[in-house]
């Protein structure tokens, strides 16, 4: 494994295991307001200093990493679940069913999922529900399509053909053959849409559209400190930091498996450009 | 290469476009940064708001939220409450050159009688003539009393203009009013403006143009006013809280505060347990301390509430409430009640959220109560989804906000307490409270014939309502904006309206 | 291509219907909504009057309908908040939103040249380096927090730009960049590694056989191996980009389509917020479209292998 793909590695288990047990790094409960201290600079007692409820910010960010990292793994969950499935059967079936979810896929990919997302949100109100839904809602599209694509590619392979010549059924030549072939280039896939899904729930919550108030998260720390975002910078620079850290681990991550596999020369060449022009950064994460 | 050829072509215009950047204020201009549009757009009754100084209403309310002469000089009422005379002020122009008389005044009142989708306060439903008597003054006749109307035509969609802008459908194609300001133009999401009219009846206005610059972000409107691209943000948002100290600091830029007529409210849910029960509601209010609430939360933007109106209004203060918690044994034993059942919805719907300080408010509530042993769980709607909630009565505890646009409290007992409410009005009563005799004041203050009646019964009103707290007052609203040293005559009223025609420099002569 | 356009109208109207969907589920009583938060004081005849003049009783499909025959009219509705033509309020929007997502394009497209070539001819080099180290930091962070950093440094601080608004011009000046920047980075890596592809491929080993330098073969022959891919990329790119506008425009003030949406959302304007996805998807399927037939005409092989 190349080394950057271990660094990224490295940060991404960090954050992951920050976010099952931030809260015993914690020194406060993240919600527990102490009013003498509003707004204090960082210092020995907060080492983020305090927002304007004088709640600790370190305390509420590591609180905040389950929300977030818990949120966005949610819903690339369910894309790749969703993309797996529908995407496997669509591309070694073919026929109608194919068409008809492509026509889907082609309207749904239309609308970008953040817009999309936001207008849901907008009508039919925030929450942590909503937004996995609404997010996952667009997701799964893009992901299906690759996933249809590169199972139709291998179908034609001559492993497979062979296979069904031998009589293999469909479901032992889908799930034994044709599926482990997109695996690795799906968890490429998948780590961009954590990123992709980290930003969006940050930018929703941070619009005010996002989880509920109560509710510890990256984005709604932002939300919080717009308001003192002249004279208590911290509160701005720190969940920057944190997600920037975040999101540099994956990338880093992603990176490096992409070129491990591009050395072993896994991906076909057309699919190649396909994942280079979709993944080459986090896609769609302009937000 | 296209793409080289295009950029070189954009990049020149962006940096030609650099050369003419925005204007600075010059002594015949005066650049205001508001939150949002003025403009609201013909489905308004009066297109644009009050603020902008176009337009002008029969009557006043003053800082007490008092009826004073406004178009209207003087007015009498008859001893049953339903006749009224209005003496009209005379030499007031109309921007389009009409005068202001008792024909302009009646087209003016039957565009609301005719178009009741227009008279957002249903004051002119039981308008049965108008009748101009003489050039300057007009008499009006009512079915049922209405010994508020002076209150009720100071109201802010209560302007009046020149009839010949009102559309057949009554609506409005420009706003031609009698104010110190022609509105001029409104660029979509960057300004309003407004220029001065020579013939104002009243004290000429200073500046010629007045522009209000539409600045959404609250950060960037105190950066605008610091480097000097704006004189002064006033309006919808205002400086928040969290910058005053920022701004108290700096010797070129004044801070001042000016209490509002909008008060919050905690409302319970008087349909559903532990709420339905007055016992728990008055323990849950009189464990709050309202003192705290502003004084830590709040940061100066609101004055915890002694009654249900703003301190102002002095015509119905008498200090209901208690400013500190009065958490004796017998509160505290229905407290422990009240924390052994389910954990309490506090509802907040999104739109109050993102224009008041709810959502602090409600983790304060929560954080509060916990350590009182009552644990309080806050949910977020959406606006619709929150009246839908509300209506349905699927709420312990919700917030909201009341303005008192006539300084009389019927729009307060109309939605939170008339259990006839939902009757009559297709929504309305989002307490859920039903009581008979608070039904029989209300009515009783509705159909006085004359002031002291209607104001007795009101007061009795609140007397009972403070009493069995279907929702108690918790801060009224205070704003704050900010200006320019050097400016003069600058006055918000408890509607945020100013006086833009009286502005001007300091040092210089009228 | 006849079939192409056939499956982007079907598209199309799937996402009409979508729209009209979400709007039609949202909660709240429509007329209310029609008349603002001060319906509260409307009688209830008064109400239903309004209801079924503005065809709010209908059925479903029949508003569904009724809807789209407008819209084929060159109708998009009214805005309840203003009551203006829904067409009217975005053509007072869309130059701004267009200016800003093109300048960023056409910066995008310099910036991932400009930077992308060298890191091929020096692979593993000083600029390889730093170029994949800028496009990994600015694509850390969403691009919004990257455009308040630079608000608060150049006009704030610096007082170089414009805090607010269009300013003549000089206000976009920032968005752009930081749209434009951040995208030009990652196309400039994008570029670097598809053309690191092609210069092992054989043509290109021809060419170097020819006789023509390392940097020559690049430019000629590598480059217009790429170029195709460049413009797909860009295209996927460019809804990511609508979306990040919303939040540009917030920051930067700016009356775009952006922050009209975000406006619609808040005061409830559901007609807006229809239309908006309507137009929002139609605004993408050109966009797909139009990428598509530049490909084809700049890599025939693709339009062949489509074919095929």
């Amino acid at each position: 494994m190349p080394r950057i793909a271990c660094i990224g590695g490295t940060i991404v288990i960090l954050f992951l295991l920050l976010g099952l047990t931030g809260e015993a790094f914690a020194p406060y409960p993240p919600a527990l307001s102490d009013y003498g201290n509003i707004l204090a600079p960082p210092s020995p007692g907060h080492w983020m200093g305090t927002d304007h409820l004088g709640r600790d910010l370190f305390s509420r960010l590591m609180a905040g990493t389950r929300t977030t990292l818990g949120l966005a793994l949610l819903v690339a969950a369910i894309d790749t679940f969703l993309a797996l499935v529908i995407g496997a059967l669509c591309g070694y079936l073919g026929g109608w069913l194919d068409r008809a979810m492509m026509r889907l896929i082609d309207a749904l990919l239309a609308l970008p999922g953040f817009l999309l997302a936001i207008c849901l949100l907008g009508i039919f109100g925030g929450g942590a529900l909503q937004l996995v839904l609404f997010l996952a809602l667009t997701g799964w599209a893009q992901l299906s399509r690759i996933v249809r694509n590169e199972i139709s590619a291998v179908k034609h392979l001559d492993f497979i053909t062979v296979n069904t010549a031998f009589g293999y059924s469909v479901a032992r030549n889908l799930f034994m053959h044709a599926l482990p072939a997109v695996i690795p280039s799906l968890l490429v896939l998948m780590l961009n849409t954590i990123v992709g899904n980290v930003f969006a729930i940050v930018s929703l919550s941070f619009l005010g559209l996002g989880v509920s108030p109560q509710t510890p998260e990256w984005g709604m720390v932002l939300f919080d400190a717009r308001s003192f975002f002249l004279n208590s910078p911290w509160l701005f620079v720190f969940p920057c930091a944190l997600i920037a850290a975040f999101t540099l681990g994956l990338h880093l991550l992603a990176d490096g498996i992409r070129e491990f596999l591009d050395r072993k020369r896994f991906l076909f060449p057309i699919e190649e450009v396909r994942m280079l022009a979709s993944t080459a950064s986090s896609c769609g994460s302009d937000t | 290469m296209i793409f080289f050829r295009l950029a070189v072509i954009l990049i020149t215009a962006l940096f030609a476009a650099t050369a003419c950047s925005p204007s600075p204020a010059t002594s015949n201009k005066l650049v205001i940064g508001i939150g949002s549009t003025l403009n609201l757009g013909n489905n308004n009754p009066v297109f644009i708001q009050r603020n902008a100084n176009v337009w002008e209403t029969l009557t006043e309310l003053d800082d007490t939220l008092t009826p004073r002469p406004g178009l209207a000089q003087s007015w009498e009422v008859s001893s049953d409450g339903r006749q009224w005379t209005f003496h009209l002020k005379r030499g007031v122009t109309f921007h389009n050159g009409d005068r202001l008389n008792s024909r302009l005044v009646t087209a003016n009142l039957l565009r609301m009688k005719n178009h009741p989708e227009l008279d957002y306060y249903s004051t002119f439903s039981s308008l049965v003539s108008a009748v101009p008597k003489d050039e300057w003054t007009i008499h009006l006749e009512f079915s049922s009393p209405v010994v508020d109307l002076p209150n009720r035509l100071g109201h802010y969609f209560a302007g009046v203009f020149s009839p010949r802008a009102f559309g057949p459908d009554g609506k409005l194609d420009r706003p031609i009013g009698s104010g110190p300001y022609i509105y001029s133009q409104s660029r979509i999401g960057q300004y309003d403006r407004v220029t001065a009219f020579a013939q104002y009846h009243g004290v000429k206005p200073h500046f010629g143009e007045i522009e209000f610059k539409i600045i959404g972000d609250p950060a960037v409107r105190i950066m605008s006013l610091l480097r000097g691209d704006i004189d002064m943000i006033a309006h919808h948002g205002g400086v928040p809280p969290s910058y005053l100290d920022m701004l108290k600091d700096r010797r070129d830029i004044v801070v001042a505060a000016q209490d509002v007529a909008i008060t919050h409210y905690l409302l319970f849910n008087c349909a559903r347990h532990p709420f339905s029960d007055p016992a728990s509601r008055d323990a849950f209010s009189r464990a709050l301390d309202r003192h705290e609430l502003a004084r830590l939360i709040l940061h100066g933007s609101g004055i915890a509430a002694r009654d249900f109106l703003v301190e102002t209004a002095v015509r119905w203060n008498r200090n209901r409430f208690s400013l500190l918690p009065e958490t004796d044994e017998p509160v505290k034993r229905q407290l422990a009640a009240l924390g052994k059942g389910n954990a309490l919805t506090l509802l907040l719907s999104q739109g109050d959220a993102s224009s008041w300080s709810y959502r602090h408010t409600a983790d304060y509530l929560s954080d509060y109560f916990a350590k009182l042993g009552v644990s309080i769980r806050i949910e977020m709607l959406e606006s619709g989804a929150w009246q839908k909630a509300t209506q349905a009565g699927d709420f312990d505890l919700t917030l909201y906000p009341l303005s008192l646009p006539t300084g009389i409290p019927d729009l307060l007992v109309r939605r939170l307490a008339y259990s006839k409410g939902m009757q009559v009005r297709s929504i309305g009563n989002t307490t859920h409270y039903a009581s008979a005799p608070l039904d029989a004041l209300f009515e009783k203050a509705l159909n006085a014939p004359n002031v002291s009646a209607h104001d007795q019964a009101y007061h009795s009103l609140l007397d009972l309502l403070a009493e069995e707290k279907p929702f108690v007052p918790l801060y009224h609203e205070r704003y704050y904006y900010a200006y320019r040293q050097g400016l003069t005559g600058i006055h918000i009223d408890p509607f945020l309206k100013m006086d833009l025609g009286a502005i001007r420099f300091a040092g210089e002569r009228e | 291509m006849a079939h192409r356009l056939i499956s982007c109208f079907l598209t199309l109207v799937l996402v009409s219907f979508v729209s009209f969907l979400a709007v039609d589920l949202a909660p709240g009583d429509p007329t209310r909504l029609l008349l603002g938060g001060t319906a509260q004081e409307i009688a209830p005849e008064a109400l239903d009057r309004i209801r079924s003049a503005q065809g709010l009783d209908a059925p479903f499909p029949e508003r569904y309908l009724g809807w789209l025959k407008s819209i084929l009219f060159g109708d998009l509705g009214v805005s309840l908040k203003t009551n203006r033509p829904i067409l009217t309020e975005f053509a007072a929007r869309l130059p701004i939103t267009a200016l800003i997502a093109f300048g960023a394009l056409v910066l995008a497209s310099i910036t991932g040249f400009v930077l992308g070539v060298p890191c091929v001819l020096h692979e593993g080099g000083f600029v390889d380096h730093a170029v994949r180290i800028t496009a990994s930091l600015f694509h850390s962070v969403p691009a919004f927090l990257v455009g308040l950093f630079a608000l608060y440094l150049f006009s704030f601080k610096l007082e170089l730009l414009p805090l607010y608004g269009v300013s003549g011009g000089s206000g976009l000046i920032l968005p752009v960049l930081t749209l434009g920047g951040i995208m030009g980075l990652s196309l400039a890596r994008v570029l670097r590694n598809a053309l690191l592809e092609t210069v092992h491929e054989e043509h290109f080993l021809a060419a170097l056989g020819k006789g023509l330098s390392y940097p020559q073969a690049v430019l000629r022959h590598g480059l217009r191996n790429v170029l195709s891919l460049m413009v797909t990329y860009l295209a996927m790119r460019f809804a990511g980009l609508l979306g990040g506008l919303v939040l540009i425009e917030t920051m930067f003030s700016l009356p775009g389509m952006g922050s009209y949406i975000l406006e619609a959302i808040s005061s409830r304007d559901l007609p807006v917020i229809q239309a908006y996805i309507l137009f929002i998807g139609t605004v993408v399927l050109a966009c797909n479209l139009s990428a598509d037939l530049l490909v084809r005409w700049l890599d025939p092989r693709v339009a062949k292998e489509r074919l095929g």
